[in-house]
């Protein structure tokens, strides 16, 4: 090697160690993985879904946070049910979560399918949803993030107030992500009595063709017309944990916990 | 009161010297606990950081550190500070990282999340030029498992 040439090679050696030692942060990802956590995990649901699809690293960072059990709520007592729904729905999409499953719970007051339409159209059709008309609604407002109840109508005579025209309106949403959590919608049928041993055994072939095992507990939704206490004290008590939640209308599908 | 003012001299990665309030320069935490421990003689090196970010982040504390600025003034001033090219940005959440000054290293964070929020995930890729580096079945994979958000 000629000793011209071999002195430009030194030199070229020693500026790319000199930019070895000022390393020029041009890409984001050189920030470091505890930085871009730290950015990721703020963005809202949406956009990580989105940001997670970029590359591997980032979807690395964040199937971390997004693996992990997650739950979130939101009430609004907005009288529009619309802009109830989006506020709710915002709210709980605010942060990072993979919704795996939705309850909503509204106040007698708004009409049933518009609002299981509303929420769903903002899931989309994949995901779950369980709307439930419910007399009893507390939680976190999602513009104030103060605890509120939905007022409700007390008279008899349904003489409407004009202070009291939220009377019966909220909205809550919680959705969820648990590892291992099976939704699905299992119908119980009626021959003559209802078919309780049929609707268990639905419930853990289920649980076994997913997980091979039995479930850890059951969530369990049906409308007023189900007599929820014989399933209740028929079959589920062989369970650790089950919450049965008869309500007075019901659109959606049954979830059980494992 | 300017009598009793104490300077600092801190020097950059690249030799360069700033010459420094000490009031101002304790935003950064990392330099506070020098001072409170002791360690300070008289400059305080900052290996990881270069001038030309250490003069942007002197700009952000000195104007922070504006006797009877309003907070209007401050909320104009940091919109304009954060719309910077990408490089310098990631260089200042570096610095602001390093120098542990929690208020600047928000808001920068914040700037990154402003420009991802409401991307698809190519734009991301070109706004932040990431390459994709998943297999046909991994993006695939990955895309069902979000595709709730894509509908």
């Amino acid at each position: 090697m000629a000793p011209k040439q071999r002195q430009k090679l030194t030199a070229a050696a020693a500026a790319a160690a000199a930019a070895a030692t000022v390393p020029e942060p041009t890409t984001i990802d050189s920030i470091g993985e505890d930085l871009l956590n730290n950015i990721l995990s703020r963005l809202p649901a949406e956009s990580c879904a989105s940001a997670a699809c970029v590359n591997s690293s980032w979807s690395l960072i964040i199937n971390r946070f997004l693996t992990l059990p997650n739950l979130s709520s939101a009430l609004s007592c907005n009288p529009c049910l619309q802009d109830a729904v989006d506020d709710v729905v915002d709210k709980v999409l605010a942060r990072p979560i993979r919704p795996q499953f939705v309850m909503a719970s509204i106040g007698p007051s708004y009409d049933l399918e518009e609002a299981h339409y509303l929420i769903t159209g903002r899931f989309g059709c994949k995901i779950p949803v369980i709307t439930s008309i419910s007399y009893g609604i507390f939680g976190q407002d999602a513009n104030t993030n103060e605890f509120e109840e939905v007022q409700w109508n007390t008279m008899k005579d349904n003489q409407a107030h004009e202070d009291l025209r939220n009377e019966d309106k909220g909205v809550l949403v919680t959705v969820g992500f648990l590892p291992g959590l099976i939704v699905d919608l299992i119908p119980l049928k009626r021959a003559r009595v209802l078919l309780i041993e049929d609707f268990m055994r639905s419930i853990t072939g289920l649980s076994f063709s997913r997980s091979a095992s039995s479930p850890m507990g059951i969530l369990l939704f049906s409308n007023l017309a189900t007599n929820a206490s014989l399933i209740y004290l028929g079959v589920i008590p062989q369970y650790l944990g089950h919450i049965t939640n008869s309500t007075f209308d019901q659109l959606g599908a049954n979830i059980f916990v494992e | 009161m300017s009598s009793s003012t104490k300077f600092l001299t801190l020097k950059t990665c690249d030799d360069k010297k700033f010459v420094l309030d000490e009031a101002i320069a304790v935003r950064s935490q990392t330099i506070k606990n020098m001072v409170e421990d002791d360690c300070v003689s008289n400059v305080i090196p900052l290996p990881n950081v270069d001038s030309k970010t250490m003069t942007k982040v002197i700009e952000y504390w000195k104007k922070h550190s504006e006797e009877g600025i309003s907070k209007d003034m401050l909320m104009d001033f940091d919109k304009a500070f954060v719309k910077v090219h990408h490089s310098i940005l990631h260089a200042l959440i570096l610095a602001a990282n390093f120098l542990n000054d929690k208020e600047m290293l928000d808001m920068m964070c914040q700037e990154v999340v402003d420009r991802i929020k409401g991307k698809t995930p190519e734009e991301i890729r070109k706004e932040f030029d990431i390459k994709n580096d998943f297999t046909p079945e991994e993006e695939e994979e990955i895309r069902k498992e979000n595709a709730w958000a894509f509908e």
